[in-house]
């Protein structure tokens, strides 16, 4: 084979090769031609994303909390609508009429879109107004020759259908910006995130925000001058959304309803939870929001002025609300006193008791409860008996085995800014109590002010949240161990934490509760309802606090006929006693829970 | 002095041969017109068309000082320049990204692609072991070789990642080996298998390929048992590809390949960029919309419509009359160099010709295909038409070595 001849092959195969790709282009050009061009000129293509809708929110019996529905985002394009030569509105652009439906700003609107006339911007859609009603969209529709340029596109935004508001539980959603977007995509995000994309800010939503994420999709339409829609262009070509999976929540419906109801107007919290798993059924903060009556997130306006109501309704009592525990404190220190086997002593309560040289510590009753032994201390609530009780133990084993029952520590829940509360150690109440006096002597003596006897009975230093406290109930209910509470229906990341103490604690943990609301005189008789079969256990506490009235706890459990455990913390601020309206409010859900346990 | 005699031949004829510069200098000039229209009122004030004037210049002053260098200085640096390149490849790979990939050396605030230029060197090492080893190597020991040779640049290319640039080392040396007349069934052996691996996609084409294998083989083969190893061979890689893909690629590498293969996939669209490519080529018609009436090039895929979808904006505007013209064009200017190649008596030049050649019409072709969509969007220019400064460099150095050589050397 010659050079000459392999010339000739080479330019064969140069010329076989290029023709194919003429031929399509001959295709595209020649035999396509009046197709591609009523695809082009003042008719165009757009590239419209859609947003996919994030997952429902259903509780356990699959009943939907939150959903969502369809609301619109109105866009114009600069180039439709402003006037090439003059630089201004067109004539046939109704502004005025624009105005009345959805009632955007004149003089900003006009703004907005002039700052983008220029370059290339000019032919890209400007937002003017997201989370627009059907209602509003259908009138914009009907005149749309009054609105050259004007394009809609579909947002999904959370609709909350249930009767409840579970705000705090269910958390809000933010709009995405350019600076928060960097960062979420930074992370193992199935799915891009883009700029106007909702993200979980607080509670579920934010906890569970990859699992509830959905798929952005593209999809391409004709879009004409007047910017009337006239279809998809391309089918193969696009993307589709895919919807965020639904998210099964442990809430019930039935018992937040009634929960809800029963602190309507008060400040407090209630948790309700499955001791045997850490399923929590019902978790309350009030007051709360509500997140209804808006079409996509919140505005600023409204958050500021959430944020500065005194009531607070922002804050998260249930886990971040930091409260003295009071009486139900005791059951911790009663703990201590079994595990010290100290539990045989008697003390005689007359109603008051002298700490130190000059402080007097009162009982509630004031005419004291007489010779009083553990388990009628608990019965009755009376503090003299933890006072002298306290005595006896050091500050050291009280903080240690407040610790163990997960106090001053975060419990886990699956939601954002837990509190861990307070323990105060030796450390701590030197730090806060040893000061020098006027001789420039230091004053240790800091237990003799009583401050180590008010520990004892979950008042002074002492801060938990109701979280912890219905933790506390869990370990007793469970005798000896606890799941991590969670708000989903997922046995992954739940851990099981034992307490090693005697069985007999907690018998007479568990027979002391029941005394309180069964027996004589309890504290908790408030709470007992008339259900045979149905036992109910539980804890009062009334709780001082510098701030006005004392704050009204009932912590306790229920066990059904049928053998389901329910247990449950109430606290209302500034209530009263804890025999008063949180023993009310803990009856009101135990006969609800009984009446569907009944076999 | 002797360094610079050691490079430069001052004696050479300095002849511009019109059959090199004329088809060059048309193309520039639609190139330049096409940038003029397609940078109007996008950019202000035409920077990218006075950025490609500027380039252009530059090529010209190293296309001139190419012509003095002695001709025999390709041959003798071949070797070193190949493995001056695979260490700069080889740097790449630390160097930060830019756009994703580490193309680029920074060094103080320039930027410096190796893989670029490295083009040209690597056409001029493989020549040159072609040319060396041609008498003493069978040619299956040829083909092994050069493609071992082939392995080390692509290896660090693919790394970066650069998957057009790594097309384009692979493609030329087909045509290379043929022309320093390595037995052409036996190159085409070599490549069966990669078409049965592709072929594996789909059953059914994979049954036809094999049949045709078959044909194929009993028409190039001498002997029986070699149709027989042949077809059992593509036959292993076409079923076993699957399993290489699933146990032998981590699914890193398993998902960059996706990715490069199917830019589509992409959130970014670029299965929009191709879908206004198309609708900008089609509604262009036979004679196009006239220069600077294009409507759609300009609105919608900026970022890339200067280098790889210049094309685009030519066919709408000038329409497929004008790139029938290109073709034309450029087939001829390849055609002339081919016929260079033919008359040349030096076997390096003329190899290193060939090469030369085949590397800027795969450019060609893949970047027609690219903007009607029939291959990947993987980023290759035209050459002489698109924008940016690294590759018309490039571009001017391949036709000042052909210039060189048609002038001193035929």
């Amino acid at each position: 084979m010659n050079r000459y001849y392999k010339k000739k092959i080479l330019s064969y195969y140069l010329i076989g090769l290029i023709i194919p790709i003429l031929c399509f282009f001959f295709k595209l050009q020649v035999i396509d031609h009046q197709k591609y061009k009523k695809l082009s000129g003042k008719n165009s293509i757009r590239s419209i994303e859609i947003k996919a809708p994030r997952g429902i929110i259903y509780d356990r019996n699959n009943i939907p909390l939150v959903d969502n529905f369809p609301t619109y985002t109105l866009k114009v394009i600069p180039i439709d609508i402003i006037d090439k030569k003059s630089k201004n509105l067109l004539n046939n652009f109704n502004i005025d009429l624009l105005e009345s439906i959805i009632g955007i700003d004149k003089e900003s609107f006009i703004e907005k879109v002039m700052k983008k006339n220029k370059k290339l911007e000019k032919f890209s859609p400007v937002t003017i107004k997201k989370f627009i009603k059907f209602e509003d969209k259908i009138v914009i529709e009907e005149r749309i020759e009054d609105f050259p340029g004007i394009l809609f596109s579909t947002i999904p935004a959370r609709k909350y259908v249930s009767r409840v508001n579970l705000s705090h539980a269910l958390g809000y959603l933010g709009l995405l910006d350019k600076e928060k977007k960097i960062e979420f995509n930074h992370k193992d995000s199935l799915y891009r995130y883009s700029t106007g994309d909702v993200y979980g800010r607080s509670g579920i939503e934010k906890t569970y925000e990859y699992k509830l994420r959905g798929k952005n999709g593209i999809e391409y339409r004709l879009v004409d001058s007047r910017g009337i829609d006239r279809g998809e262009v391309d089918q193969k070509d696009i993307i589709n959304v895919i919807n965020g999976p639904p998210l099964i929540t442990t809430i019930d419906l039935e018992i937040q309803s009634i929960a809800e109801k029963s602190l309507a107007g008060k400040s407090g919290a209630i948790i309700c939870m499955n001791p045997s798993n850490g399923e929590i059924l019902a978790f309350i903060s009030s007051p709360d929001y509500d997140l209804k009556p808006f079409i996509g997130p919140v505005p600023q306006e409204q958050w500021n002025e959430w944020n500065n109501d005194s009531r607070t309704p922002l804050l998260n009592r249930v886990i971040s609300g930091e409260y003295p525990p009071g009486s139900v404190f005791k059951l911790v220190t009663a703990a201590l006193l079994l595990r010290e086997n100290k539990q045989r002593i008697e003390y005689e309560c007359n109603g008051e008791h002298q700490v130190g040289v000059s402080q007097f510590k009162r009982c509630w009753n004031s005419q004291g409860h007489g010779k009083i032994n553990l388990a009628d201390a608990l019965k009755f609530s009376c503090n003299i008996y933890f006072y002298k009780a306290v005595e006896n133990i050091t500050l050291e084993d009280l903080a240690s085995i407040s610790m163990e029952f997960n106090f001053g520590s975060k419990v886990g829940i699956d939601l954002i800014s837990e509190k861990s509360g307070l323990i105060p150690t030796p450390q701590y109440m030197k730090k806060k109590y040893e000061f020098r006096d006027k001789n420039g002597v230091w004053q240790t003596n800091w237990a003799r002010k009583g401050t180590k006897a008010n520990i004892g009975i979950g008042q002074g230093d002492v801060l938990s949240t109701p979280l912890q406290v219905i933790n506390l109930i869990n370990i007793i209910a469970n005798k000896g161990y606890s799941y991590t509470p969670h708000l989903i229906i997922d046995k992954k990341n739940i851990q099981k934490k034992t307490i090693n103490l005697n069985s007999s604690t907690w018998e007479f943990l568990n027979k002391a509760m029941w005394n309180v609301v069964n027996g004589k005189g309890g504290t908790g008789k408030n709470a007992k309802i008339v259900d045979f079969g149905t036992d109910i256990r539980g804890k009062t506490g009334t709780a001082q606090n510098p701030h006005g009235e004392d704050h009204s706890w009932f912590s306790g459990y229920i066990t059904a006929r049928n053998l389901n455990k329910m247990s449950i913390v109430v606290m209302v601020e500034h209530g009263g006693r804890g025999s008063g309206p949180a023993s009310f409010i803990a009856k009101d859900i135990f006969s609800y829970f009984s009446s569907i346990n009944k076999d | 002095m002797n360094f610079i005699y050691r490079i430069f031949n001052f004696q050479n004829t300095f002849r511009l041969d019109l059959k090199v510069i004329g088809p060059i200098l048309l193309l520039c000039i639609i190139g330049l017109i096409a940038l003029k229209s397609a940078s109007l009122d996008t950019l202000g004030q035409h920077l990218v068309f006075y950025n490609q004037i500027r380039w252009i210049l530059i090529g010209s002053i190293i296309f001139f000082v190419i012509q003095f260098i002695r001709s025999n200085l390709f041959y003798e640096f071949a070797y070193i320049m190949y493995l001056i390149l695979l260490i700069l490849l080889f740097i790449t790979l630390f160097m930060p990204k830019i756009n994703g990939s580490s193309r680029w050396i920074l060094i103080g605030g320039m930027q410096f692609q190796p893989s670029e230029f490295g083009k040209i060197i690597f056409i001029i090492a493989i020549s040159r072991f072609i040319t060396d080893y041609r008498d003493s190597f069978s040619s299956h020991q040829m083909i092994i070789s050069c493609a071992f040779l082939t392995l080390f640049p692509l290896v660090f290319i693919l790394q970066q990642p650069d998957f057009g640039t790594g097309i384009v080392y692979l493609l030329p040396i087909l045509p290379m080996l043929y022309w320093a007349d390595v037995d052409t069934k036996k190159i085409v052996l070599y490549i069966f298998p990669i078409i049965s691996m592709l072929a594996q996609q789909n059953l059914i084409v994979f049954y036809i390929w094999m049949f045709l294998l078959i044909i194929i083989l009993l028409l190039i083969s001498k002997k029986m048992i070699h149709v027989i190893i042949n077809f059992i061979l593509n036959s292993a890689f076409g079923l076993l590809a699957p399993y290489a893909w699933k146990y032998g690629l981590h699914e890193y590498h398993q998902n960059r390949i996706i990715e490069l293969l199917n830019p589509g996939n992409s959130p970014l669209g670029a299965g929009y960029q191709i879908l206004q490519s198309k609708v900008a080529i089609g509604s262009g018609g036979i004679l196009g919309k006239g220069l600077g009436e294009g409507t759609q090039s300009y609105l919608r895929f900026l970022p890339i419509k200067d280098s790889d979808f210049i094309l685009s904006v030519i066919s709408e505007e000038m329409g497929f009359l004008c790139i029938i013209i290109i073709t034309i064009i450029f087939l001829s200017f390849i055609y002339f160099n081919i016929d260079f190649a033919q008359r040349l008596f030096n076997k390096f030049q003329s190899t290193s010709i060939i090469g030369f050649c085949s590397l800027l019409f795969f450019h060609m072709i893949i970047n027609m295909s690219m903007v009607v969509g029939l291959f990947p969007v993987i980023g290759l220019p035209f050459p002489f038409i698109s924008y940016g400064g690294s590759f018309m460099i490039t571009c001017f150095i391949i036709i000042g070595i052909m210039n060189n050589t048609a002038n001193n050397d035929l």
